[in-house]
């Protein structure tokens, strides 16, 4: 990854989590724990259907506008965080939002907003970053659920979206 | 978004697809512009863009620098990469505001 000054790099927090998960699969008993890793991903992205995401009505709404497609691939993502949140995750989002807000990424408004949904009950948290409300894409444009999918599911969701024609033309 | 965080998109785009020319859609086109940079444009941490000579890699920006991806959950912003479509109503050059510049490769 091309970091703002040429450099390229491989994000820390990536490495650590791919280790974790290494030593995790070594501690079952794999005996090459990285493959086993690797393939549990994939086969975990595989298993993402479009139609266990979006319902009928959001896909036809496709060319609703040009953005439309941006939207729905952004709110398919959140729905599957929606389904897998735990407290883990929950965490591993406020700690992002806290990064982002101290390096400025965020304007101050979004990410109080972010802050107070955070520490709400995870249904809560839930069902506003699934709803396909003007709040919940408005607050979804500066998610700190980023990474919380894997780049095999996001892989996965691009390819199913492409595949029913529902990404993206240029906003007219 | 800040101009040099556009200018990092841009750099990372012409890094992943080997293109140098790029048009920036919608609000973010003003970033370019603007010697004074709205606050409303700078809340925005997603830049809609395309390779000019490459519109087909629209799909590579998605997949790489797009929205729940690595370089957006390092960085905080992303981009969405616009994949163009004959529209009735469009005669040719780029949909709403946009602005194209040239970007020096690194690396």
């Amino acid at each position: 990854m091309l970091t703002p000054t040429g450099r390229r790099s491989v994000p820390v927090e990536h490495l650590v989590e791919l280790l974790d998960d290494v030593r995790e699969a070594r501690d079952r008993g794999h005996q090459r724990p990285l493959k086993a890793v690797i393939e549990g991903r994939r086969q975990r992205a595989a298993t993402l259907e479009l139609d266990d995401i979006l319902d009928q009505t959001e896909l036809a709404s496709v060319r609703a506008h040009g953005h439309r497609r941006a939207e729905l691939l952004s709110l398919g993502y959140h729905r599957v965080v929606a389904q897998r949140l735990d407290d883990r995750l929950v965490r591993q989002a406020g700690r992002r939002l806290r990064r982002w807000q101290a390096e400025g990424k965020l304007p101050a408004q979004i990410g109080a907003a972010w802050q107070t949904l955070l520490d709400s009950p995870r249904e809560e948290i839930a069902a506003v970053i699934s709803a396909d409300s003007q709040l919940s894409r408005d607050l979804r444009q500066s998610t700190p659920f980023a990474g919380a999918l894997s780049e095999q599911e996001r892989a996965r969701l691009l390819a199913l979206v492409r595949t029913q024609g529902v990404l993206s033309p240029a906003a007219s | 978004m800040k101009p040099e965080e556009l200018h990092h998109i841009l750099q990372a785009a012409a890094s992943l697809t080997d293109e140098d020319q790029f048009v920036v859609v919608g609000s973010q086109a003003i970033v370019f512009q603007a010697t004074t940079v709205p606050a409303e444009l700078t809340s925005s941490l997603e830049a809609d863009i395309y390779p000019r000579n490459a519109p087909e890699l629209a799909d590579e920006i998605d997949g790489n620098l797009g929205e729940g991806s690595m370089f957006h959950h390092t960085y905080g912003y992303w981009a969405h990469g616009v994949r163009l479509q004959p529209h009735p109503s469009f005669a040719g050059g780029p949909p709403r505001a946009a602005a194209e510049r040239g970007i020096p490769m690194s690396g």
